[in-house]
């Protein structure tokens, strides 16, 4: 049978296309860039820490600003992020105890700020349930005591709307939205919301000074509180640290660690350890920056401290030697601390020069639909 | 012409074909640590130990800084690792890392400190990337009362109490070096090193340490407390051995 020498071109061209059938996959349609969010980290934190497969681009953190601030997340369109995260106020819940959700029921535990997520580097969450922001991000919209959507009904309303596909498409050349991208795009916008403009910084760049009473609560933070019961004094005017610094010591002022403060000698809610089954985990929870603590009222995880003063007359205390897996970060402060009511000013004027309000006005963390 | 498309096709795509490895020097040496209790495997939280004092314990934390990495060459040159650390939290990470720059040569000894020299022990700790060794967010041992970073941490329990103990052994004076007498060989392979790192030793020799008697924390980088651990430190690590790599 002779061939025709049409057929042998049509088997030649087949012959090519599967053998360079990689090579041809590898050729880009059409297209695609996107400009690289330029963020300006002070000296006073960490270097950038982003995700290697999840660089912020001003296309991806603008899209993640959007579903940040908008109410198609939730199942009845009343409620987005925003609307338990106030940039005003650190992103706190407005100094609710429990956050609100679209069924009007209260959820379980404070609402976190949001600020240098990027360098939080042991999970997400009061109990660390999220092991990554971006994973992080879509959890509040499906709990039902939050937002109350399902991933499936929320990328059928993406991806019906022409907006969020122009968006998604600029962001992540897609032309289907996923839960992956939801996650992303909002983690990157997370990750670009940094706070490093407080009165704190300033002083460490050698930009500003501390008043006398913000030194001494400086020194106060730093200094440990004595331990030994025979060298306790309560009234001895020496006896004045608050012993801080063993979980807010670094210029994050948090640990990455979750740890157990001693509320409680009865753990009714087990944080950590209701994530991982483990007893020994039991009480603890994140280790919470202290910048911009002037806003993020009421404190601990479930909102029982209305004031700093609250909170440090309670880490005084001396309440805590029995709580179970108690951290022994907290081995100074196991028993009565006396510290008098000027050193206690003293210590909140120090806290309050961590607040930043470049951070907590910066229109680029703002709602973009205004 | 079926012929020529063959040709085409191989010829076309030759970027796809494997390309044979040429072999090159791996200037590396993986370095492993086994922490232990005397002869039992260290375990955190739940598992008990007998410290030489008798009293009973649980340890919740031992994280430390390993810097200063150096090598001496059988003709006494010395090798020194600039710039390399380590970060050893053995209750939630792996204890093993990869020292970088090792040249092929005979050797006799390989040393390294706990502990960091007073410009970097002092320098800013926020120009490391968050996931380096002397990041203060992913090691938890700066504190910055000392302006400086904690050397080891040792933190725990005391069984049937309420007590904890909690020893930061942190200063450039507290620094604690260790060199090994060892000879090998490094060819064009890596090389890999175990080590032991016996925590019952902080506690026994030479001084035998009581949490009743001595204290259950530290509080300045010159108190008792610190200098009793920190002595008792020098025989803390054992090399057990340095070898070629098996590929």
């Amino acid at each position: 049978m002779r061939l025709s020498k049409k057929f042998i071109l049509l088997i030649g061209i087949a012959v090519l296309i599967i053998a360079c059938k990689d090579v041809i996959n590898e050729l880009p349609n059409t297209p695609f860039s996107t400009t690289p969010y330029n963020l300006e980290i002070p000296n006073t934190l960490p270097p950038a820490n982003f995700p290697a497969d999840n660089m912020p681009t001003v296309e991806g953190v603008y899209l993640g600003r959007m579903l940040f601030y908008d109410p198609v997340l939730s199942a009845d369109s009343t409620q987005s992020c925003s609307s338990c995260h106030n940039q005003a106020l650190a992103f706190t819940d407005n100094g609710e105890q429990f956050s609100t959700g679209i069924k009007g029921l209260k959820g379980k535990r404070n609402a976190m700020p949001i600020f240098n997520l990027q360098w939080h580097l042991d999970g997400f969450f009061w109990d660390g349930r999220a092991d990554i922001l971006r994973h992080q991000a879509i959890m509040p919209i499906q709990d039902p005591l939050e937002m109350d959507e399902t991933i499936g009904n929320l990328l059928v309303k993406l991806n019906s709307n022409e907006m969020y596909k122009e968006h998604f498409k600029k962001a992540f050349n897609a032309d289907q939205i996923d839960e992956e991208l939801v996650g992303k795009a909002l983690e990157q916008f997370m990750n670009i919301i940094i706070s490093g403009n407080s009165k704190f910084d300033r002083v460490s760049m050698g930009l500003e000074s501390f008043t006398d009473q913000e030194k001494v609560g400086q020194l106060i933070f730093n200094a440990e509180a004595k331990t030994v019961l025979e060298e306790r004094d309560p009234k001895n005017p020496q006896n004045f640290g608050a012993d801080c610094f063993h979980c807010h010591g670094n210029s994050l002022f948090m640990r990455r660690e979750l740890l157990n403060n001693g509320l409680d000698s009865v753990h009714t809610d087990l944080g950590y350890g209701g994530v991982t089954g483990n007893a020994s985990d039991n009480g603890k929870f994140k280790t919470p920056s202290l910048r911009n603590i002037e806003k993020t009222a009421p404190y601990m995880h479930d909102g029982r401290f209305k004031t700093l003063e609250e909170v440090i007359d309670f880490y005084l205390s001396g309440s805590h030697g029995t709580s179970p897996n108690l951290d022994p970060s907290m081995h100074a402060l196991q028993y009565e601390v006396y510290l008098s009511p000027e050193h206690k000013a003293a210590l909140v004027s120090f806290l309050m020069t961590l607040t930043d309000d470049t951070y907590l006005t910066n229109k680029e963390y703002s709602n973009p639909f205004k | 012409m079926i012929l020529v498309f063959l040709a085409l096709a191989f010829v076309g795509c030759k970027d796809t074909e494997p390309v044979t490895p040429e072999a090159v020097e791996v200037q590396e040496m993986a370095v492993n640590i086994d922490h232990a209790f005397d002869n039992e495997p260290l375990a955190f939280l739940t598992e008990e130990y007998s410290l030489a004092s008798g009293e009973k314990v649980f340890f919740k934390r031992l994280a430390y800084l390993l810097a200063d990495f150096y090598l001496i060459k059988a003709d006494d040159t010395r090798v020194n690792l600039a710039d390399q650390y380590a970060l050893l939290n053995p209750k939630s990470d792996p204890s093993n890392f990869t020292l970088l720059n090792i040249p092929m040569g005979e050797y006799k000894a390989f040393g390294f400190s706990i502990g960091l020299d007073s410009i970097i022990n002092h320098g800013n700790p926020n120009q490391y990337p968050a996931t380096h060794p002397l990041s203060p967010i992913n090691n938890s041992l700066y504190w910055s009362w000392q302006g400086g970073y904690v050397f080891t941490a040792i933190e725990g329990d005391v069984v049937g109490t309420t007590d904890n103990f909690i020893f930061h052994l942190a200063g450039s004076n507290n620094k604690i070096d260790f060199e090994f007498p060892v000879t090998f060989t490094k060819g064009m392979a890596a090389l890999d090193a175990n080590l032991t790192y016996n925590l019952a030793e902080a506690f026994k020799n030479p001084d035998m340490f009581s949490l009743t008697s001595d204290g259950r924390s530290t509080h300045t980088t010159t108190d008792p407390v610190t200098v009793k651990l920190t002595s008792n430190m020098a025989d803390i690590f054992n090399l057990d051995a340095i070898t070629t790599a098996v590929e």
